[in-house]
């Protein structure tokens, strides 16, 4: 089992600890309340805040072109071209800085006002391709989409997924307790022992390959949430400071950066994934016996469950619980690839507008296919 | 290594260090000298009528010159950055809540309130943050190796010549047998994972005196006409790794330890903490055990608080340090192309590890 999973399994124990026979974990969606603040992105940056960065990056801004004026005459009088020319250069670069600090001092609602359009575009594609009639929850601002996503990604992903493998940890509690019963048939010290359920070997695999599935999914939801809490709360930041550095020409790689990456993954990585993840997340189904409305029973109620179980072994109705099983379990996990499908489509196109914004902004050397191999 | 010890060379003393002062005079005399040189060949050319050598000369002293403009820039530039206010109380990142206790200057840590001491101080706290999560890792592993296995057995009494020693017996597992091997591939993870945080912080703590170095070297080369391009690769490194680095580890890693003390206000993250946690998964199994029920609901204090500490640690170890690097990285690549000669450092760092 790899290393991440070790650390899920250590979480998953304390959660079935924490969460066996609740309807669902206590207070684990206040990670979502807690972190994505409705006030504004990062839940501290205020007008004021704002201001007082729009207006230093004008002041420096203002203060390069005075410089570039300068160097340009200097240029100009002595019949140096390629000052001239830089300077020319760096005057467009200047402009552009000017609208972008416009662009910022008009507000940060107006770029949520971007995200709500192009994630509403991205839902009417779904609600026009489905079969059957939807109408899907409209975005009208930012945090109303980073919200909806860390509370389907906690709430529906973690949460469910959690509460299927507390089931089977049940279950494989009762079922190795049976495995090593014995019965014992000694008189006199001589005789035979007994094992009765020793069989249950198949089905207990069956179990923990499921649950190792379950785990999986759990460590991608719960890396999911924290980079879309992570995204809202710091990419902000991202984009005042990259304006900040941008304005000075020996910063400005770094500013572009900066803003290359506030664009594609606040604004354009949720907005792509919103619609695979609200369109399909929920639907496990799975777990030997689980009931994929209540998942949560307690200890005799499996028992009962189990009892039913080998009944229906007996009875030859086996295959039929095990092709159920499979159902539930193949549904539920073509739910996660279409999320996981989801995922990498957005990282992929957010990846690639990185590199054309890098190129826009000031730091062609972003470049998308390289960018990961490097540091990995 | 204690934070008094990383923040020695603070911004306050460094500013006034001989090495970071001295090289000033030397490159305006250096400057001076090859401007002095440029002009004698100039007047030669001139006079021996090699208009081209002239001209070269000509445009070489404008360089010079250029390279003087933008030491006094620099300076400037430098004197700005290492006097804004960033984490005192009023400061620019305390007020977008970027600043852990820990580290607000005038506490009982942070002494001056610059770039490089808060970026220090932060990644100071993170690491500590990453022990206490690996704390909390290892007492719950061992604790949960405590936790017996418990063998139920029954069996009639024997008679001699007559029926008996006919019995039940099972074995109950309360936890996961397999869960003491997990937690030491658990701890190993955590370790590996630390050992680059600690990288980083010695490179932070480092970055004051690698700046004015690098710094140094890059205006006093770029005067020289044939080392120019190489003053120009290591003016960009310089940037990179003294201001660029620090601003993003303050707003990174400031969000990550201000998300881990909003978890926990009292920045009570201790063994008491953990005892508390175990102490509650300690009940739910004697409950378990008592009842006979697995489903019953006993509630551990502080869990939620231990998902999201582990998860804002988690994205402190492995998203942030690669942002970072990575948006480093690019700035160097392209500064250094701007200014002077290409310089790859994540490439080279790659390639040698």
């Amino acid at each position: 089992m790899m290393p991440e999973k070790k650390i899920i399994v250590l979480i998953v124990l304390l959660l079935l600890a924490n969460s066996a026979g609740a309807s669902a974990l206590p207070g684990l969606g206040a990670i979502c309340t807690s972190s994505i603040s409705s006030t504004n992105p990062n839940g501290s940056l205020t007008s004021s805040n704002i201001t007082s960065l729009v207006t230093v990056s004008m002041f420096i801004v203002l203060a390069v072109l005075i410089t570039l004026g300068i160097l340009y005459a200097i240029g100009a009088g002595f019949g140096i071209e390629s000052l001239s020319s830089f300077t020319k250069t760096e005057v467009i670069e200047s402009v552009f800085n000017i609208i972008l600090i416009g662009l910022i001092a008009a507000g940060l609602a107006n770029v949520g006002g971007l995200i709500s359009f192009v994630t509403n575009l991205g839902l009417s594609g779904f609600e026009a391709a489905s079969a059957t009639p939807v109408t899907l929850p409209q975005i009208s601002s930012s945090y109303d989409l980073y919200s909806s996503l860390c509370t389907i990604f906690i709430g529906k992903g973690v949460d469910v997924a959690i509460n299927n493998v507390i089931f089977m940890s049940t279950q494989l509690f009762i079922l190795n307790v049976l495995k090593e019963t014995k019965v014992s048939l000694m008189p006199n010290n001589v005789g035979i022992i007994f094992e009765p359920f020793l069989g249950l070997d198949p089905v207990i695999s069956v179990l923990n390959n499921q649950m190792n599935i379950f785990l999986g999914i759990i460590t991608l939801y719960v890396g999911l949430a924290f980079l879309i809490i992570f995204i809202y709360n710091v990419f902000p930041i991202f984009l005042y400071a990259g304006v900040l550095l941008r304005s000075l020409p020996w910063t400005r790689p770094a500013g572009g950066s900066l803003l290359a990456f506030f664009i594609a993954f606040y604004i354009i990585f949720p907005a792509l994934i919103y619609p695979f993840e609200i369109n399909s997340i929920g639907g496990f189904t799975s777990s030997l016996l689980v009931s994929s409305t209540n998942p949560l029973v307690s200890l005799f109620s499996s028992i009962s469950s189990l009892i039913s179980f080998f009944v229906a072994s007996a009875t030859g109705l086996f295959g039929t619980a095990m092709v159920i099983e499979m159902g539930g379990f193949a549904a539920s996990i073509a739910n996660i690839g279409l999320q996981f499908i989801g995922v990498v489509i957005g990282l992929l196109i957010s990846y690639d507008l990185v590199e054309a914004l890098g190129d826009l902004l000031g730091a062609p050397s972003l470049h998308s296919r390289t960018l990961l191999s490097k540091v990995i | 290594m204690t934070i008094d010890y990383l923040l020695a060379l603070t911004t306050a003393e460094f500013l006034k260090l001989p090495f970071y002062t001295t090289w000033f005079p030397i490159a305006l005399i250096a400057a001076i000298a090859v401007i002095a040189l440029l002009a004698f060949i100039m007047m030669i050319s001139a006079f021996a009528g090699r208009d081209r050598v002239r001209v070269w000369a000509k445009v070489k002293i404008y360089e010079v010159l250029l390279s003087i403009v933008l030491i006094i820039v620099f300076l400037v530039v430098v004197g700005i950055v290492f006097s804004i206010d960033f984490s005192s109380s009023t400061g620019v990142f305390t007020s977008i809540n970027l600043v852990a206790n820990g580290c607000v200057a005038g506490g009982s840590t942070g002494t001056s309130t610059d770039l490089s001491t808060l970026a220090v101080c932060d990644m100071y706290y993170f690491n500590k943050n990453v022990q206490t999560l690996n704390s909390l890792v290892y007492y719950l592993a061992l604790r949960f190796s405590f936790v017996p296995e418990i063998k139920v057995e029954y069996s009639t009494p024997g008679f001699n010549g007559g029926l008996g020693n006919l019995g039940v017996e099972t074995k109950i597992s309360l936890s996961p047998a397999a869960l003491d091997v997990f937690s030491g591939y658990l701890l190993d993870a955590l370790y590996t994972a630390f050992v680059v945080s600690q990288v980083q912080l010695l490179l932070l703590a480092a970055s004051l005196v690698l700046f004015s170095v690098l710094m140094a070297i890059g205006f006093i080369a770029r005067i020289f006409v044939i080392t120019r391009t190489f003053g120009g690769a290591m003016i960009a490194l310089g940037i990179g790794l003294g201001i660029i680095y620090p601003l993003l580890v303050c707003i990174t890693y400031g969000y990550v330890n201000y998300g881990v003390q909003s978890t926990f206000p009292s920045g009570a993250i201790d063994i008491a903490y953990v005892s508390t946690l175990i102490g509650g998964v300690t009940s739910f199994l004697l409950a378990a055990i008592a009842q006979g029920i697995i489903g019953s609901y006993i509630s551990i204090p502080g869990f939620v608080q231990f998902f999201q500490f582990a998860g804002y640690v988690g994205m402190g170890l492995v998203l942030v340090p690669i942002l970072n690097v990575l948006i480093v990285d690019v700035f160097v690549i392209d500064f250094s192309q701007a200014v002077g000669e290409r310089i790859d450092f994540a490439s080279l760092l790659t390639r040698m590890i």
